[in-house]
């Protein structure tokens, strides 16, 4: 406490910044924010800002230390070229690794939500504004879709098809649809009764129009809130895919591949494993405060939803 | 009632066989399954021998009636012989599963134990340090990796502190209850648990905040009910439904922490030997564990729908 009062002091606050700055800290989720961007630029310029290049092999730094950590080591090892956090066991930079982690894992993340809130807010459109048969259908298909061994299924398919990126996106998506149906639909179903949607009927409209100019945008806080909520089990996901070697093939850097590899050198060298997998958490957690309080504000009735 | 249970049955049914229909149609779309077991033109391959088992695996019939000799096949039990050992499937499940199905219960019990009784504690102490505590845990829960966590605690407790076995399930010899059979459930059992405790918690958190909100609680607490009795008789029972609705939802992650899980710790289950027939692409392994873990998910599933329909009658009707 004397610590912050002395760093206040010579800032000039007052001491009440810094119960204003808690509140805010808990009303809004600035830190995840702040995380998340930092994620995405990184992810973006992974090139520009890695050190290293993250697939280059360097035989002297096969399991080195962190240079911020152990400097000791490399003024021992002159030659070695300096790693922040350490290399892995085939030598390469682990920080620049992450960097390039972050990317992949929010390309694929990313592009298997959007296409597969898509196909999911698009059938479950068509379910609730059409109902009956149509309606019956799509959700007996879901019940089954969701009693499907995932993994394993996803496992069958890399092995069949060879691992690449488009099917490890495919397969994500083909989890993720599923999720926004039944909140969608229910949502919808309430809509399609109110009068606006009635009257343009009257006026002439046609399905189509009436579903998207008049129910779409109804539906889109909640479709935004799953989004949300959802983005960070997908990554997850991906993480465990490639763990268990059905993910994006090696060398490329994903941060569930990294720690798989990293994974028989544990005990010598913790920092391959720990930091993507410190990664990882990060991200999941700040995803998940955001998703939250992106919930509380534009959807409240969700708080069920995990 | 019963219309609602028969109507559940055929859902779970239908999904079972939806699984076996997308691994078997996989494992068609390949190409000729004939790949998987011997190369062409290999070392003591004849042209006879290639037509010979392409007649055993039934390639000269249309793809529904393989499909249907199949599940023929797999309703009398027969599941396929292994390709690495031609051992027959059946036997080596028969082998492993009660390990898998007791690292299961063990850790759902771990889950249910840890998960509802702090989400509860953390709703009727909301905001104190109780509530931080069951918080922080369920966010743990949720974001850390299985895999990573399993590292983890090996490296905590197998590597450095030595209190733990780090892997496998040991010899199983003596009673299950001693210790030295006991010991080598503790970190898979956790790792597995972890994540559906999480999820109960915070299921549970919020169910119960919202059932104390209510009116009818409100009610009670004007009468001058107790704090106690409140929680538990009013508020309790109705807050579990929440809870017992996710079990599915949980089984997903469960099934995927279970192949995880025991793939790190080398347990011998049925989720290890499922990775490991992907790695020797061992077909009638990989087909016969989806179609176990899609069973266990459908029976998991079916129960929940019918305990869910007893509690809330409402559930009936729509």
């Amino acid at each position: 406490m004397k610590n912050i009062s002395s760093i206040l002091k010579i800032l000039k606050l007052p001491l009440f910044y810094l119960s204003e700055i808690w509140r805010l800290l808990r009303r809004y989720p600035i830190i995840s924010v702040v995380l998340i961007i930092l994620l995405f630029f990184t992810g973006i310029f992974a090139d520009l800002i890695s050190p290293h290049d993250p697939i280059k092999q360097n035989l002297r730094s096969r399991n080195a230390p962190g240079y911020l950590w152990d400097k000791q080591w490399y003024a021992e090892n002159p030659k070695a070229p300096k790693y922040l956090l350490g290399g892995d066991h085939m030598g390469r930079d682990v920080l620049s690794r992450t960097i390039h982690g972050a990317r992949l894992s929010l390309i694929t993340g990313g592009t298997a939500l959007v296409t597969g809130i898509t196909i999911g807010t698009t059938l479950a459109l068509i379910a609730g504004y059409f109902g009956g048969h149509v309606d019956e259908i799509i959700l007996r298909f879901l019940d089954v879709w969701y009693a499907l061994p995932f993994l394993l299924i996803a496992m069958v398919a890399v092995i069949i098809f060879g691992s690449s990126f488009a099917l490890v996106v495919i397969l994500l998506a083909l989890v993720a649809w599923s999720a926004t149906v039944r909140n969608v639909r229910a949502e919808v179903l309430t809509l399609r009764e109110r009068d606006y949607v009635l009257y343009s009927r009257i006026a002439g409209a046609s399905n189509f129009r009436i579903i998207m100019t008049h129910i779409f945008p109804g539906v889109i806080n909640t479709v935004v809130v799953i989004a949300s909520l959802r983005v960070g089990s997908l990554i997850l996901s991906e993480a465990s895919l490639s763990f268990l070697g059905a993910g994006i093939p090696s060398p490329t850097p994903a941060w569930g591949l990294m720690i798989s590899e990293g994974r028989a050198y544990v005990d010598s060298a913790w920092w391959s494993t720990v930091v993507p997998g410190v990664s990882i958490m990060l991200l999941i957690i700040s995803l998940s405060f955001f998703g939250d309080w992106l919930r509380d504000r534009l959807d409240p009735r969700l708080t069920q939803l995990d | 009632m019963r219309n609602f249970i028969f109507r559940r049955f055929i859902y779970a049914i239908i999904s079972v066989i939806a699984a076996t229909f997308l691994v078997f149609g996989l494992s068609r779309m390949s190409g000729d399954p004939r790949l998987l077991y011997a190369k062409p033109g290999g070392y003591g391959n004849t042209e006879e021998q290639w037509e010979a088992l392409g007649k055993k695996l039934g390639l000269d019939k249309p793809f529904h009636v393989q499909y249907l000799m199949y599940l023929g096949r797999t309703l009398k039990g027969d599941l396929g012989k292994t390709l690495l050992d031609e051992r027959p499937v059946l036997d080596l499940f028969r082998e492993l599963l009660w390990s898998t199905v007791s690292l299961g219960i063990i850790s759902w019990v771990f889950a249910t134990g840890l998960g509802i009784p702090l989400g509860i504690l953390s709703a009727v102490k909301r905001g104190t340090v109780w509530d931080y505590i069951a918080r922080t845990i369920a966010l743990l829960g949720v974001s850390m990796p299985t895999f990573w966590l399993a590292i983890i605690l090996i490296l905590i407790f197998a590597v450095n502190l030595g209190w733990l076995p780090a892997g496998t399930r040991g010899n199983f010899d003596g009673h299950w209850w001693q210790w030295k059979n006991l010991s080598y459930y503790v970190l898979p059992s956790f790792t597995l648990g972890i994540g559906a405790a999480a999820g109960y918690l915070r299921i549970t958190r919020s169910a119960m905040l919202e059932v104390l909100d209510s009116e009818y609680v409100k009610l009670a607490r004007a009468k001058g009910v107790s704090n106690n009795v409140v929680i538990w008789k009013h508020a309790f029972k109705n807050a579990l439904i929440p809870p017992l609705t996710i079990a599915p939802l949980l089984m997903v992650s469960f099934i995927t922490g279970v192949i995880v899980t025991e793939s790190i710790f080398a347990w011998p289950g049925l989720g290890r030997i499922g990775v490991d027939a992907i790695g020797n692409n061992d077909f009638p392994v990989l087909t016969a564990t989806v179609l176990f873990f899609a069973i266990i998910f459908a029976i998991v599933n079916f129960l929940t729908d019918i305990a869910y329909a007893f509690i809330d009658p409402r559930i009936r009707y729509s």
